[in-house]
């Protein structure tokens, strides 16, 4: 299999710039990069979920296009996806033929046959799992095989498998490695994309480093392969350059505290956490996807409760009930889904911007003063630039930096000293992001405090005072900017290393 | 991919927003349309006699209607209207021996419990709207044919009571008096209130709603109480207008109601509507049924066409809606 000069554009955002990228049968090639460096991309398009917009995908020597997942089927690649796929309540049969039963006659289902495929497939994979058990009742190794047994089903002669490991501990990794190893000996060729870096130089033959959607390099895993090469190799030379903010703050003692977390839990999400947020910082929180950051946000506001651990705001001990209740404590959080959770789309701009602040913009009579709503609204239209024909406009015609924009002009017209910002730029184009991260700055020069959780790492470093690592819903580490660790490449370093850590202690 | 919007988009605005106050335009030619072919066709329509009638019958269901609008601004629907009607005026019948005032109260004052009993049941046990309702639909008219075992109350001892939906002041119908009354009260409330305000957002997403600080639940139950309330001051006007209460009185009331706010302009999936188009919208429901009746439809066929109208005004308003997406 052979992919050339793939490009692949999507509103706002260049997602791959060129890419080539070969596989050959019987090997292991694992895509690495950071979020957002084109590797879902590519794979999304050999399995049919994307077209290129520009490029040549040729399978077995024969120039193809995949228009649909269904083509990818037909041309024999087959994708285990991250997010998993299966329905819980029908049975690993059910789930393996979902879209592919076999009938008699073509009415009838063949229920034997379906089950003796099943197992056969199953068996393959050196799994014996009770094929009429509802999928709910399996363990996560299980699955995961059941999802790769589905995509095996077809006979594909190249797999993608996207983070398989995610959910799993070492046992279990090193387990479904052995299968992957048996496929790969079979003749097949697999895509493997992950984030653990010591996984990916175990079991992979080759490795394609993928930086801002394009293929930055290929590494061959040796001995003497560390995961630090891959990293900076991720990362490209460009390390902190693009920094706007460079304040240090050494006078902790005078600092105004305003929020504290001792011990704080939710069972499932976060663990323990202990915090304390001063008067004018930006706090960043990196860790990776399901590390329990979102959730954590959502307690602070009160979206999500919590159920262990005290919180205090200025020195009061608060336990919310409802997200009211966190905005009337001066604390609101600006979600990663703003188009979900944050706005009304239907409705305009300045009924978005003052939807929380309504109490503040009524007369004597105690109906809405609408000449003050609406300089309210165009006041901070205008401060955060916010691109609109008027402020009668609907969100919904707004592009996503602006739309995000609104969300947190929301806040700041409701006067709140604690934003909780979920991947402020989420979905949003390089200008728009720079915009956001200079009124995120400029708001703390203005004495708010700021929570930022973002998955782009760099994004933390150009904007906060310090950094916590979150993994697995603990805190693992704290970076001030003044330490030497204060670097894409350590941080990396820290949430890839505590990662495998904490799945290693979890299987003892 | 996140939807960032193409920029030609943005300069939209005034275009959309056009297409917005069409909904109202479009009620206006509809309006004049079913009037000046209806007259061709069925020259008593326009007689002043008829054309008070017909006021006075679009305002007891268009008062009902803003009660429906209301629920459905919040993204819900109340099928109950009908027997909340019927249920309210049973429970002003029994009172009717005491004097008109204390049987007007009565009703109100039921219709308002009935809408609260709604709203209850949607926010607090979290049940799906068209299930409650559909269910307190029957319930509520079971129980006013329990209480009156299936009796009618007669009113020619309630003269203030019988006065509401067949007096005139001004020349003017007291039905109409009273639907523009509470319409325009209603419209204020919802453009300059900060209920208002919150009542379409929590329409047009409840989730970011109620992460922006809004108490949905306490608006939902707002919106029901206020759907009761409309519904109960109806009642009267059409039960003045057969001199008698029966338990049956509302049957079918609720189509009409949600047939009205939707050929309105009002959506339903929340966040969408104005008063102005449910008065609009009742003013040309009752226009088209009168045209019916008098072509000599019949009363059987006449409740076919309300159904089918309901379903024609919705793929209308699809087709009409769909480039705004």
């Amino acid at each position: 299999m052979y992919l050339k000069n793939i490009h692949k554009q999507f509103p706002g955002v260049k997602a791959l710039k060129g890419v080539d990228f070969s596989l050959e049968k019987g090997k292991i090639v694992s895509l690495v990069g950071t979020n957002g460096a084109g590797k879902s991309t590519l794979s999304n398009i050999i399995a049919g979920i994307y077209s290129p917009d520009e490029g040549e995908i040729f399978i077995e020597g024969k120039k193809v296009t995949i228009s649909d997942p269904k083509a990818a089927e037909q041309l024999g690649v087959g994708i285990v996806h991250q997010e998993p796929t299966l329905v819980p309540n029908m049975t690993v049969v059910e789930n393996i033929f979902l879209n592919k039963e076999i009938t008699k006659n073509g009415i009838v289902l063949d229920l034997k046959k379906m089950k003796q495929e099943s197992e056969k497939v199953l068996e393959f994979l050196g799994f014996h799992i009770n094929v009429g058990k509802k999928v709910e009742e399996l363990t996560l190794v299980e699955k995961e095989v059941v999802e790769i047994a589905k995509a095996m089903l077809l006979k594909p002669k190249i797999l993608i498998l996207d983070e398989v490991t995610a959910p799993l501990n070492k046992d279990e990794v090193d387990h479904l490695f052995k299968i992957i190893n048996d496929l790969k000996n079979n003749g097949m060729g697999i895509i493997f994309i992950g984030h653990k870096l010591q996984e990916i130089i175990e079991i992979s033959d080759s490795i394609m480093v993928f930086r801002d959607g394009k293929n930055v390099g290929e590494l061959v895993p040796s001995e003497s392969l560390s995961e630090k090469e891959v990293i900076s190799l991720m990362l490209g030379s460009t390390l902190n350059e693009d920094l706007i903010t460079g304040e240090d703050k050494d006078d902790t003692g005078q600092r105004q505290e305003v929020l504290k977390l001792a011990g704080l839990s939710k069972q499932g999400f976060y663990e323990d956490i202990n915090f304390t947020l001063y008067k004018g910082e930006i706090v960043g929180f990196a860790g990776l996807k399901g590390s329990g950051i979102t959730e954590l946000f959502q307690s602070l506001q009160g979206i999500l409760s919590f159920d262990g651990g005290d919180m205090y705001v200025k020195g009061k001990k608060v336990k919310f009930k409802y997200p009211k209740d966190g905005i009337e404590a001066g604390i609101g959080m600006v979600t990663n889904d703003r188009q979900g959770e944050g706005l009304a789309l239907t409705l305009d701009v300045k009924d978005n911007i003052a939807v929380s602040s309504l109490n503040y913009l009524r007369n004597r009579f105690r109906t809405l003063n609408t000449k003050l709503l609406k300089d309210n609204a165009g006041k901070y239209v205008k401060a955060l630039s916010i691109k609109t024909p008027s402020i009668n406009q609907f969100v919904q015609n707004l592009s996503g930096g602006n739309q995000q924009k609104i969300v947190i002009a929301k806040w700041l017209l409701r006067n709140l000293d604690i934003i909780l910002v979920d991947e402020p730029t989420r979905g949003v184009d390089v200008k728009a992001k720079n915009e956001i991260y200079k009124l995120l700055i400029n708001e703390k020069n203005n004495g708010k405090s700021l929570m930022v959780a973002s998955p782009e790492i760099r994004e933390l470093l150009s904007i906060c005072d310090r950094i916590l690592i979150i993994n697995s819903g603990r805190i693992v580490s704290e970076v001030h900017r003044n330490a030497k660790e204060f670097k894409e490449e350590d941080i990396l370093n820290i949430i890839h290393s505590s990662h495998q850590h904490y799945t290693t202690a979890q299987a003892m | 991919m996140e939807n960032s919007v193409v920029s030609s988009d943005l300069d939209n605005g005034n275009v959309k927003k056009a297409i917005l106050k069409n909904h109202t335009f479009i009620l206006f030619i509809i309006l004049a349309c079913v009037m000046i072919i209806g007259s061709i066709f069925v020259p008593s329509l326009a007689q002043k006699g008829n054309l008070l009638n017909v006021l006075r019958l679009a305002s007891i269901v268009g008062l009902a209607a803003i009660g429906a609008t209301v629920v459905l601004l919040v993204g819900e629907i109340d099928l109950s209207i009908g027997s909340v009607m019927s249920l309210s005026l049973v429970a002003g019948g029994m009172m009717v021996g005491y004097g008109s005032v204390p049987a007007l109260a009565a009703t109100c004052l039921t219709g308002i419990v009935l809408g609260i009993i709604n709203g209850v049941l949607v926010t607090k046990l979290k049940i799906n709207s068209l299930m409650v309702t559909l269910g307190t639909m029957s319930v509520f008219a079971g129980f006013a044919n329990v209480v009156t075992r299936g009796q009618s109350v007669f009113l020619y001892d309630a003269p203030f009571y019988l006065s509401l939906g067949r007096g005139y002041i001004a020349g003017i119908p007291v039905p109409v008096i009273i639907f523009l009354s509470v319409g325009i009260l209603l419209s204020i409330m919802l453009k300059y209130t900060k209920t208002g305000k919150e009542i379409y957002f929590t329409g047009a997403n409840t989730r970011a709603a109620w992460i922006s600080g809004i108490n949905t639940d306490r608006i939902k139950l707002i919106a029901y109480s206020i759907s009761g309330l409309t519904a109960a001051l109806a009642g009267p006007l059409l039960s003045s207008q057969t001199n008698r209460i029966t338990p049956i009185q509302g049957v079918g009331f609720e189509l009409s109601a949600i047939a009205v706010a939707v050929l309105g302009g009002t959506s339903l999936i929340g966040g969408k509507g104005t008063v102005i188009g449910t008065i609009l919208g009742a003013l040309t429901f009752q226009l088209l049924l009168n045209v019916l009746t008098l072509s000599g439809v019949g009363t059987y066929m006449e409740q076919v066409l309300k159904g089918l109208l309901l379903i024609v005004i919705v793929v209308v308003y699809q087709i009409v809606d769909k480039p705004r997406k």
